[in-house]
């Protein structure tokens, strides 16, 4: 069995009476990356600085390994957890040269010139040992603090949005990169984003926060797929909702009667998840839809279609498949997609 | 207090980052034409002061290397490093304290701990002779119960460090606070996921960070303390000041005091040079673009009172303990029955001449700003740098200069006003420039540039556009230098035509005879009035600080 690195428990956090962390469970195994995936002021960073021990929660523990190091009375300092961070704008020490930003966290003497050089060959950054921080691009600052973070073999690494600050044609270059250099040194590590392709990009599992709460913890693939609410639905990917109803073991639904699979008793009410390429879409002159919207994508068209209860869903057509507004269309469900579904309590009213 | 402060910030920003968002095209005649002038102007003195000198020829070398000088030397080094190592060491707990702790009343004190900046040094100076002097008050009041005779000697070295450093730690306290303030609190928190203990992190990492605000600070102080004329001469401590004062009245010959007046200016000089050598490699700049958390607010505990009493006695010593001395003498001198009318006439001369300067400095610093700021070239910024002679020549020095200039070359002007005006300017150009300038630095040029599509003459955006956006600066300006004329006192007593009397010179003409009663009403009345910009100086910083 893997050993976990990182174990959250109950983790919550207000500032004031804001709540910024509720109850937050996560693991990571060791040497497994986990994205954090959420819009901003979700408290993915908050939950960060929990871990590195730069706040204090109201509630919960935090283990690194198999050592507690917040929790009941426990509240080891951030200097004492072996925990690296990466910060957004990369918190160099704008008074140190490279070298010395790297060697910082380093204990003196033992080969310390060795790991330093150790590290600049991981990050490919040899030879620049004595610049100074703001001598230096983006690309290669950021190279500077993951390589500072990872000198002392910190047990796991946090990077708190470290693409946020690179232009976007540099971005997907240097996310390569740091990936890949992530891995070759083995580390265990925790990266906040909010942008979801790069969650996808780096995370082994994704986790996705919304009002302080981990909505889904999960293989990349469910968390599409599978989402676990109507939150992770809309936020991961575009997703619309079909009102439904359970009737006779299916969901009815405007569209037709969609497979159910679970037992529930009818007439409960059922909100069923549409992802644009859910649907096909011809031109029909008593079709059940007509197109409100398209929007030119490139490969695609994106065409919004409002339905005869006057809700509306989008679908994806391949470039060749231009229509115009206006067009009244026949919708087919495409094969192969298990219906995703929420049961519409009143409690679950929270999502749009 | 970026203000207050401005003015070596300035000498930081200037290193670097020449000219962000200069303009390409070449600045209007109405620009380049009178900041050329007025660098020009102010670097009169020094180009006259160096001919006089060398005017002298072999023997000057004699009057340099005497004994004499290198004892003036030692003692004026001494009291600069004095004054200076105190206010650091006073300063940086405060600064801590006030930007970075739960402490209580912590606005409170970030405002009371600044206010000594209005006192001038000589209304100090005599507070400590009245208050430690040999038959002073605390002498006074300790014979009756114990028979007190002698307190140990206040004249000298310990009198006049205790009254410079009551006067100018502030200028280290601002800077620091600025800078505790904008300090990325991501460099702390890296330190420590990387190790480091909280001691350690300060040590490395907060500390370095501070490094340019503590030096940047402990220029001004020095230099003030270089440049101090009253507090050095009614402490009769002779430093380089207080000897050329000596020499030019004591002697015909004025080539020893020019002599001694450029030895000053040379280590006014190296001081500059220091300060900027002390930066190094490294740029300091918050990295984080706007939004970055606050920094932690360290929880004191049981420090919790110890620290507030420290905050206490700095303030009782620095602000109410001056203010409370010379609250008794004034009611001395009512009893006595002073004359208020000499007054009243010195305070109008004080606000006079401290309003002309402020409007005739902050005119010569706009075009001088402007050229600097969006005109960037290595021109440009040579005449800037020009105008920061005030920096290196103390008042005395100007206005020994002036005097020799004006009654040998220009005597129509010798002995008025405008003179007196002109030295004003070349001592406190550098401060409205600071001003200016680090307001300038915040309009983008994108505006102007919007302005001049929507079809505006690059006048017409000055006017329009540039001015309205950096007015406040500009007050801010003209407050420093109104309040830093209104406190000056060689240049006024050197230069001032005779029988103009100003609130300094009465204050000065008073304490160097001991007549302490009548002081007290003048010295009372100048505090008053610098409070008015000092006031506008505290709520621009709190406005900008809640921006």
């Amino acid at each position: 069995m893997t050993k976990i690195a990182v174990r959250c428990t109950d983790l919550t956090k207000n500032f004031g009476r804001t709540p910024a962390v509720q109850g937050v469970n996560l693991e990571v195994e060791e040497g497994s990356f986990l994205a954090l995936l959420g819009p901003s002021g979700c408290g993915k960073t908050t939950l960060l600085r929990l871990i590195a021990g730069f706040e204090m929660p109201d509630r919960g523990t935090v283990a690194v390994g198999e050592r507690i190091v917040t929790g009941h009375r426990v509240f080891v300092p951030p200097e004492k957890r072996r925990v690296g961070i990466v910060f957004q704008d990369y918190a160099l020490f704008t008074h140190l040269d490279v070298a010395a930003n790297i060697g910082y966290g380093l204990p003196k003497g033992t080969n310390r010139q060795e790991r330093v050089q150790e590290m600049l060959s991981l990050v490919g950054l040899k030879g620049l040992e004595l610049r100074m921080p703001h001598e230096l691009s983006g690309g290669e600052q950021q190279r500077v603090a993951l390589a500072r973070a990872l000198a002392p073999g910190p047990e796991v690494l946090l990077l708190d949005e470290p693409f946020s600050n690179l232009d976007a044609d540099l971005r997907a270059r240097i996310r390569t990169e740091v990936k890949g250099i992530l891995a070759y040194a083995g580390a265990t590590v925790i990266f906040v984003t909010h942008d979801q392709e790069e969650a996808f990009f780096i995370g082994d599992r994704v986790g996705v926060m919304n009002a302080g709460r981990l909505e889904q913890i999960d293989l990349p693939e469910a968390i599409f797929h599978r989402p676990a609410t109507p939150f992770v639905a809309q936020f991961v990917g575009t997703a619309d909702f079909l009102a439904g109803e359970v009737q006779d073991k299916a969901i009815a639904t405007e569209l037709g009667r969609l497979s159910l699979t679970q037992e529930l008793p009818n007439g409960t009410k059922i909100k069923v998840m549409v992802r644009p390429d859910f649907i096909d879409i011809r031109p029909k002159a008593d079709g059940a839809g007509i197109i409100v919207e398209r929007v030119f994508q490139g490969i695609n068209y994106l065409y919004r279609v409002q339905l005869p209860s006057g809700a509306t869903i989008q679908c994806q057509q391949h470039h060749n498949r231009s229509y115009s507004v206006d067009t009244r269309v026949g919708i087919k469900i495409n094969p192969g997609h298990n219906p995703v579904y929420f049961i519409d309590r009143v409690e679950n009213h929270e999502w749009r | 207090m970026a203000v207050i402060t401005g003015r070596t910030s300035n000498l930081i920003a200037r290193l670097g980052r020449a000219g962000r968002g200069a303009h390409v095209s070449r600045p209007p005649a109405i620009i380049w034409l009178p900041a050329t002038l007025v660098a020009v102007a102010v670097l009169l003195p020094l180009v006259y002061l160096v001919l006089r000198t060398l005017g002298v020829g072999g023997e000057i070398w004699e009057l340099l290397f005497r004994a004499r000088t290198f004892a003036i030397l030692g003692r004026t080094v001494g009291l600069v490093i004095a004054v200076t190592g105190i206010s650091i060491a006073i300063s940086l707990p405060l600064a801590w304290l006030t930007a970075r702790t739960d402490l209580p009343l912590q606005r409170m004190w970030s405002v009371l701990t600044v206010l000594p900046l209005v006192i001038p040094s000589y209304v100090a100076g005599f507070i400590v002779v009245a208050a430690l002097g040999p038959r002073g008050m605390l002498q006074q009041l300790l014979a009756v119960p114990f028979g007190l005779e002698r307190l140990p000697e206040i004249y000298g070295f310990p009198g006049a460090t205790l009254t410079i450093t009551m006067v100018t730690f502030p200028y280290v306290l601002i800077t620091l606070q600025a800078a505790i303030r904008g300090l990325d609190p991501c460099l702390e928190e890296a330190s420590r996921s990387l190790g480091h203990g909280p001691w350690d992190t300060f040590r490395r990492v907060t500390l370095p960070q501070l490094r340019p605000a503590i030096a940047a600070g402990a220029l001004l102080v020095s230099l003030y303390t270089l440049h101090d004329f009253g507090a050095v001469s009614l402490l009769r401590y002779e430093t380089f000041t207080w000897a050329i004062y000596l020499q030019y009245q004591t002697s015909f010959d004025r080539t020893a005091a020019a002599a001694l007046s450029l030895i000053l200016v040379v280590i006014a000089v190296v001081i500059l040079f220091t300060e900027v050598r002390t930066r190094g490699r490294a740029q300091y700049h918050r990295s984080s673009v706007g939004g970055a958390r606050p920094p932690a607010c360290a929880q004191l505990g049981r420090w919790r009172w110890p620290a507030f009493g420290f905050c206490s006695l700095v303030v009782l010593l620095s602000l109410v303990m001056p203010m409370s001395i010379l609250g008794y003498w004034l009611g001395r001198g009512v009893a006595a029955g002073e004359p208020f009318q000499v007054v009243w006439s010195s305070a109008l001369n004080s606000g006079y001449v401290a309003a002309l300067a402020a409007l005739a400095i902050v005119v010569a610093a706009l075009p001088v700003a402007i050229l600097a700021v969006r005109y960037a070239s290595r021109i440009s910024s040579l005449l800037e740098r020009a105008t920061y002679i005030g920096f290196a020549l103390p008042g005395i020095v100007i206005a020994l200069a002036l005097v020799f200039f004006g009654a040998n070359y220009a005597t129509p002007i010798y002995q008025t006003l405008g003179l007196l005006i002109f030295a004003y300017v070349i001592l406190f150009l550098p401060q409205a420039i600071g001003a200016v300038r680090s307001s300038l630095l915040q309009v983008s040029p994108r505006v102007e540039e919007a302005a001049r599509s929507l079809g505006s003459t690059s006048w017409q955006v000055l006017g329009r556009v540039t001015l309205p956006m950096i007015h406040r600066g500009i007050l801010a300006g003209a407050a420093l230098v109104f309040l830093t004329t209104l406190k000056e006192l060689p240049a006024t007593l050197i230069l001032s035509p005779i029988g103009f009397k100003t609130l300094a010179t009465s204050i000065w003409s008073a304490t160097s005879e001991a007549f302490f009663a009548r002081a007290a009403v003048p010295a009372l009345l100048l505090i008053l009035i610098a409070s008015v910009p000092m006031a506008i100086i505290v709520t621009r910083e709190r406005r900008e600080q809640h921006d």
